[in-house]
């Protein structure tokens, strides 16, 4: 029997268990869209207003549920829209499918209406992208783009399909399989590694675990929990290892970097052992590499073999997944050493410098971040934009559970946020989702607001508004004479209004004394809802390690 | 900084593009692509690039390390 290239996709998506499909039809999909047609009881199709906008979902629904997200759009604008989502996804190590439309085969390379070359465009931010000029190309190009997707370190991969072999024929028959195992990375773990970290450990005085995005994404955080309670080892996280806490509050000191707390920074540049787990030391996090840890010994441990020695010099790399090596350093007896000192002394500067603002006056955005954390329920997963609402988020939401957090912490995409929490809603309907986002960001993608009221997508939407692009503003304050270059916003319109128009309940927010009893609706709502928070706009980010300084440079407060 | 010059050899699964993705590679991380040499293994679907690269500094074995990012990459020697 003879079947088309749109219904062996089709076939495909069905074959990977693809519940969802974020979409948006143009002129080089119309023969799959066609396709789809007949599946819709099967694939349901999530149509953004924007394609960025439906990339940004797939990767909220990919990092909400650790499956791969499907994302099908047109050639041309179709496929370059998706390159800021691709991108995104492809820092922060998220399973994505792209398929784009392509103009006919015979009129590549023609400047053909709609056509760009997606696969030019795309091939430094996708862990591998096909251009199929055969339909015999295509099953084995989505078998491995489905593979690839999600093995070793996850990511996004692109499929690229003329038109016109999406309505070519093929004998069944004739279909050949793609051969994954050539991309099937194995990672026989070092035992002897293994047992030199052990040894380490039980002689060090300081140790500290880093726990990074590896943790989330190997499902590796009870195992993580375990150890460390275990061996009385203190844990900080990455913005992206957030979802990680320990039922001992006292093995807990949040983050380290640019936004991290004192504290979590102070263990960095005291601990004389670091056990790096699924982190990729990104310059956020280090500060000056030079003065980074210097009295620690670090040991790293990570999937991709291109990230150990890439931004430090570990004493001891493991190329592995995160989650077998845990298991192995489990399977350890107890450590005999007793590191209760030093946990006496990361909690003395716990005490001593804790995360902090001014409290009853001017709406802090911090508030009610607290009070949403205190109003939703734990499982809520909360989606953050880029910039200010990122830090403070990431700073006083206690996550505890691991893809509760989502965030983009690589490439820092404003514009992210409400998308990402339209996937996640999709991904977990019977989960809270709250995105915390600030005035810019949530401007850039505020046409999604219509899909969240096409599709009823239950999502609290909190926008922090202080009326300026703040973290730029930020570092224009501190940095550059307070010249506020291009920052402010000071003509936001009123969010509530254009919620409204949308269908989307929402209310204004201005004051302290009225921000528990707004959280707690928002919490409550069974619909959709908008917060426009008016929060204090000479509000910042503290501490601060200013860019390119050591972690021991740290600012408490605009006085230093 | 002392000039170096490298041979880097990489082993690679045949795919379109693999070529720009090692020449760019090298060049955004300042490096300069002298000579490139594909050369057929007896295994079909896996080839091998032959590469000298000169930098401003020794960070060329470094840095050849993260070729293995690629999912193309099989094995990475440097001469």
């Amino acid at each position: 029997m003879k079947v088309t290239g749109a219904s062996i996709i089709i076939k495909k998506l069905l074959e990977e268990g693809v519940e969802y499909i974020f979409g948006y039809p143009g002129g080089s999909v119309i023969p799959l869209f066609d396709e789809l047609y007949n599946f819709t009881d099967r694939i349901k199709l999530i149509q953004p207003r924007h394609e960025q906008g439906g990339t940004h979902a797939a990767d909220g629904y990919a990092r909400s549920t650790g499956k791969t997200g499907v994302v099908v759009v047109t050639s041309g604008p179709g496929a370059t829209n998706t390159v800021t989502g691709i991108a995104t996804a492809y820092m922060d190590s998220v399973p994505l499918v792209i398929i784009t439309g392509q103009v006919p085969v015979s009129m590549m390379g023609s400047d053909a209406f709609q056509e760009v070359d997606t696969t030019a465009i795309t091939l430094p931010i996708t862990k591998a992208n096909f251009l199929i000029k055969d339909i015999k190309e295509l099953t084995p190009a989505l078998d491995l783009a489905f593979h690839i997707a999600k093995s070793g370190r996850p990511g996004p991969v692109l499929i690229d399909i003329p038109s016109d072999i999406q309505k070519a024929l093929i004998d069944e028959r004739k279909i050949v399989k793609g051969d994954i195992k050539n991309y099937s990375p194995r990672h026989d773990i070092d035992d002897e590694k293994i047992n030199k970290v052990y040894n380490m450990l039980s002689e060090s005085k300081k140790p500290l675990i880093i726990s990074g995005g590896g943790i989330i994404i190997s499902e590796a955080t009870e195992i993580l929990k375990r150890f460390m309670e275990k061996n009385n080892i203190p844990v900080i996280t990455t913005l992206m290892g957030k979802g990680i806490y320990p039922s001992r509050e006292e093995l807990y000191f949040d983050g380290l970097g640019m936004h991290g707390t004192y504290y979590g920074n102070y263990a960095v540049q005291n601990s004389d052992l670091i056990l790096a787990l699924g982190v990729r030391f990104s310059d956020r996090i280090l500060g000056n590499v030079e003065k980074f840890a210097p009295f620690a010994k670090i040991v790293h441990v990570d999937i991709d073999r291109s990230e150990i020695e890439k931004n430090v010099q570990p004493i001891i790399g493991i190329e592995g997944d995160v989650k077998e090596v845990l298991e192995k350093f489990l399977s350890f007896p107890e450590l005999k050493t007793d590191f209760s000192d030093w946990i006496k002394e990361l909690n003395q500067q716990k005490k001593e410098f804790p995360l902090s603002y001014e409290k009853g006056k001017k709406l802090k955005p911090q508030y009610l971040i607290e009070l949403a954390n205190k109003y939703f329920p734990e499982d809520t997963i909360v989606v953050s934009d880029v910039g200010q609402n990122q830090m403070w988020t990431a700073q006083f939401y206690k996550f505890t559970k691991p893809r509760t957090f989502l965030t983009t912490g690589g490439l820092g995409t404003m514009g992210f946020g409400l998308p990402a929490s339209m996937g996640a809603k999709v991904g977990n309907p019977d989960k809270q989702v709250l995105v915390i986002s600030g005035d810019g960001g949530f401007q850039m993608n505020i046409q999604e607001l219509i899909t969240i009221k096409r599709y009823a997508l239950n999502v609290k939407i909190l926008i922090v508004d202080n009326a300026y692009l703040g973290m730029v503003k930020q570092w224009q304050e501190l940095f550059y004479n307070k010249r506020y270059s291009a920052t402010p916003f000071t003509d936001n319109p009123d969010f509530r209004a254009i919620a409204e128009v949308i269908g989307i309940k929402s209310k204004t927010l201005k004051d302290w004394d009225k921000a528990e009893e707004i959280i707690k609706e928002l919490a409550l709502s069974k619909e959709p809802m908008l917060i426009h928070a008016l929060i204090d706009p000479d509000e910042n980010v503290f501490p601060m390690v200013p860019a390119g300084a050591s972690l021991n440079e740290i600012l408490l407060n605009k006085e230093g | 900084m002392n000039k170096t010059k490298r041979i880097v050899n990489v082993l690679v699964h045949d795919r379109p593009n693999v070529l720009v993705k090692l020449i760019s590679f090298f060049e955004k991380r300042g490096f300069r692509v002298e000579n490139i040499n594909l050369i057929k293994t007896d295994k079909p679907g896996i080839s091998k690039y032959n590469m000298i690269i000169s930098g401003e500094d020794n960070n060329i074995g470094k840095s050849s390390k993260q070729l293995y990012k690629f999912v193309e990459t099989i094995d990475v020697n440097l001469l």
